[in-house]
């Protein structure tokens, strides 16, 4: 499965690839609806979080409204079905799922599709596309 | 007006404890852009003429601009306007970081403070929610502690804009803080924050920025980050951040070096220059949405300060606290800026009163029973460690430290004001003006006082064909280069990205096109330039500032510099005259520099 792997030591914290997401999923530029996420480590950028498209996704299991399931590209959220229980958010050991602040429902990255909008606008190539 | 702008900004009295939104007409919008053009629209509205700039009346606005908040390269600046307590004329001052992208989410262009609070307050603006919470707490606190501690309870998504111990005490070159590292620095800013009992503005905003043509601006974007890989100049910035301008700068002898007596100092060469720096660069930093990245962090792993870690220095700060006091030592000056950061100074002006303190010292001036017993000789690093703090906390000779270098020096007197490098009460920034005619009238007539961010003539005076030591065109060149910065500026963006590209004009307008769906063009942008710097003009001339203000120190034109491939050069009072006289006349201002009748009806500003 492809997913998006990223080498926090060439990140530079832009959080361009936040706004690029956010851009691609709702068009707008909104760092609290983006499904990748730049976390800080005190004062400096620590690391970029985003969803690493687990082949048995403890996410899946939990969500009640079957709105996440397991294809052969990613984890996919089909959000006309979420109902914003935040249990997947709960569940991912990774804390790479997050909630819209617009909507109440989860956001997760799906690779827009195969698109990878991240990885077309980092400077550094610090996010990557790999193969599992 | 759904793209880009908000088209209001919120105003807080922090005397009255209330809060308004002010709605910004179009027209408004249409003919000062944002940032520093908004900025020349609301400060006379704020401020009445002879306001003290440190007492409740004056006000502090926080701006963003029309692109703020997107990916537009350099679009996370905001700009801090207020009249200043050093020169008493306008001043902007600019930053960036997470307040630049909260108060645009919150659904304001910016944020205007007036008044004063009867006790030390944070301002919280939550979504359309603004509480005064109870700073007492934090009061005293270092920028780190005050930053970190409201992160810790409010979440890391705050955008947080802070003073620490300087602005609290009034330090004349105090700063404001954002993101633990960047400052909204010169020009007294985080003064008049202090002097309203205002320890920090915490901003945290949900909605986000659409464009009206999304796809184009994507496509603009990639096509500039393309860019970036084929650009040399681009790709050494990336790698050595600002502190490579010290290699050229020490090159063509126009470094300040021992409070600008000189214009090189040998011993920077690979110590404090870029090659030094990037010995101790661990990582690559960017603000928010910007693919450049200049900022670096730098950790110190022998030594002394074995350990210190900070986002920085910048070029400025390696000269003014490295060259200017004759240290070479690059712990020494990483550690100077972290207590810079902490303790809320500038770096620029901090190391200018140190450089102009150790000269005084030198020369008999001052002695050591003046100093709060320190030895006050150029390259003593320790002395410079323990002045700063001097400074921030007003102890011992840092009470008159603290006024800044031109009050400093007349109370000191003794002639000491022969050491003074400022211009309107602002001290010099890295660029040594007997070097260049430019440099020295870009300085005189910049509205806040010596800055290097308005103009660069460099880039043609000593980089490129022109002479330096003639007056000859340079009143147009420096025209010329103020009115493109003044874009950005207002636009609001970091005016980096456009020198690294580049990017001109044109391609800031199509960016500004596509964020706001308005018709701006090239020709529009210019002139708006041409009436945003009159506005501020008349502002200064409303304050009694005026062309005797637009002067030079006394060794910029009694001195020549003592070494190195400019040594010898000074400016003459006649030259900076010459200058002077074409510079107001292609401004359409008389020979006082004062906007004639017919300028301000050309510009459409009404008195």
């Amino acid at each position: 499965m492809q997913h998006i792997h990223v080498d926090n030591s060439l990140c530079t914290g832009c959080q361009a690839c936040q706004l690029v997401c956010s851009m691609k999923e709702f068009g707008e530029f909104n760092l609290r609806r983006s499904s990748i996420r730049v976390r800080m480590e005190g004062m400096f950028p620590g690391d970029v979080n985003v969803c690493r498209q687990c082949a048995h996704a403890p996410c899946v299991g939990v969500c009640p409204a079957g709105a996440l399931r397991v294809d052969e590209q990613r984890v996919s959220l089909d959000r006309t079905k979420c109902t914003g229980c935040g249990l997947c958010a709960e569940e991912c050991p990774f804390e790479a799922i997050y909630i819209d602040p617009f909507d109440g429902l989860a956001l997760k990255c799906d690779l827009c599709g195969g698109e990878f909008s991240c990885v077309k606008y980092c400077q550094k190539n610090a996010i990557k596309i790999t193969k599992d | 007006m759904g793209y880009g702008y908000r088209g209001k900004i919120l105003v807080v009295d922090l005397t009255k404890l209330n809060w308004y939104q002010k709605e910004l007409p179009l027209e408004t919008l249409r003919k000062f852009i944002g940032g520093r053009g908004l900025g020349s629209a609301l400060l006379p509205e704020f401020v009445a003429k002879n306001t003290d700039p440190l007492g409740p009346d004056n006000a502090l606005l926080f701006l963003t601009g029309p692109v703020t908040g997107t990916l537009v390269p350099g679009g996370a600046k905001y700009v801090a306007v207020t009249k200043s307590p050093v020169s008493g004329g306008f001043c902007d001052s600019y930053s960036s970081g997470r307040l630049a992208f909260e108060i645009k989410s919150a659904g304001y262009d910016g944020i205007a403070v007036l008044g004063k609070a009867s006790k030390p307050v944070v301002l919280s603006v939550d979504g359309g929610r603004v509480d005064f919470l109870p700073a007492a707490g934090l009061w005293g606190k270092c920028t780190f502690d005050t930053e970190g501690e409201l992160k810790a309870k409010y979440g890391e998504d705050v955008g947080i804009a802070c003073i620490g111990p300087a602005g609290e005490r009034l330090v004349m070159f105090a700063s404001i803080n954002s993101d633990f590292f960047r400052q909204a620095a010169r020009g007294g800013v985080g003064a008049v924050m202090g002097s309203k009992n205002l320890k920090a503005l915490m901003v945290r905003g949900y909605s986000g920025v659409k464009c009206y043509d999304s796809e184009a601006l994507m496509d603009k974007v990639k096509e500039y980050r393309h860019a970036l890989d084929k650009s040399e100049h681009a790709l050494k910035r990336m790698k050595y951040g600002t502190p490579l301008t010290m290699n050229i700068t020490n090159a063509l002898g126009m470094l300040p070096t021992r409070n600008f007596q000189d214009g090189v100092f040998p011993e920077a060469e690979g110590q404090i220059d870029g090659d030094g720096f990037i010995k101790d660069v661990v990582k690559h930093r960017g603000c928010i949405g910007c693919l450049i990245a200049c900022s670096k962090i730098a950790r110190v792993d022998t030594g002394e300060f074995a350990g210190d870690m900070v986002e920085g220095p910048e070029y400025e700060t390696m000269a003014l606290l490295g060259s200017n006091l004759g240290i070479s030592d690059r712990a020494a000056v990483i550690r100077a800026n972290i207590l810079c950061d902490k303790l809320g100074m500038d770096t620029i002006s901090a190391g200018n009163v140190i450089g102009f303190a150790m000269e005084c010292y030198e020369k008999g001036i001052l002695v050591k029973g003046d100093c709060s017993n320190l030895e006050l000789g150029f390259g003593n690093t320790g002395s410079m460690l323990q002045l700063l703090e001097h400074i921030a906390f007003r102890t011992g000779i840092g009470d008159i430290l603290a006024e800044g270098v031109r009050n400093a020096a007349n109370r000191i007197g003794k002639g000491a004001i022969r050491f003074a490098n400022h211009i309107k009460g602002l001290e010099f920034p890295a660029y040594e003006p007997r070097a260049g005619y430019g440099i020295a009238l870009a300085y005189a007539v910049s509205p806040r006082g010596a800055c290097h961010r308005r103009a660069w003539p460099p880039k043609v005076e000593s980089l490129g064909k022109i002479p330096p030591d003639t007056t000859e065109g340079k009143a147009k060149i420096v025209k010329t280069m103020y009115d493109e910065n003044t874009v950005l500026h207002s636009a609001l963006v970091c005016d980096f990205p456009s020198k690294m590209a580049p990017l001109n004009i044109g391609d800031i307008v199509s960016f500004l096109n596509a964020v706001t769906g308005m018709d701006f063009t090239e020709a529009e942008m210019l002139k708006a330039a041409d009436r945003i710097e009159t506005m501020i003009r008349m502002f200064n001339t409303r304050e009694g500032l005026g062309r005797k203000d637009d002067d030079l120190p006394y060794r910029t034109y009694n001195e020549g510099i003592k070494s190195g491939p400019q040594k010898g050069m000074h400016l003459t009072k006649d030259a900076l005259d010459r200058m002077l006289d074409e510079y107001y006349m292609l401004r359409g201002w008389d020979r006082e520099g004062r906007p004639t009748r017919e300028t301000l009806q050309f510009l459409g500003i009404s008195r």
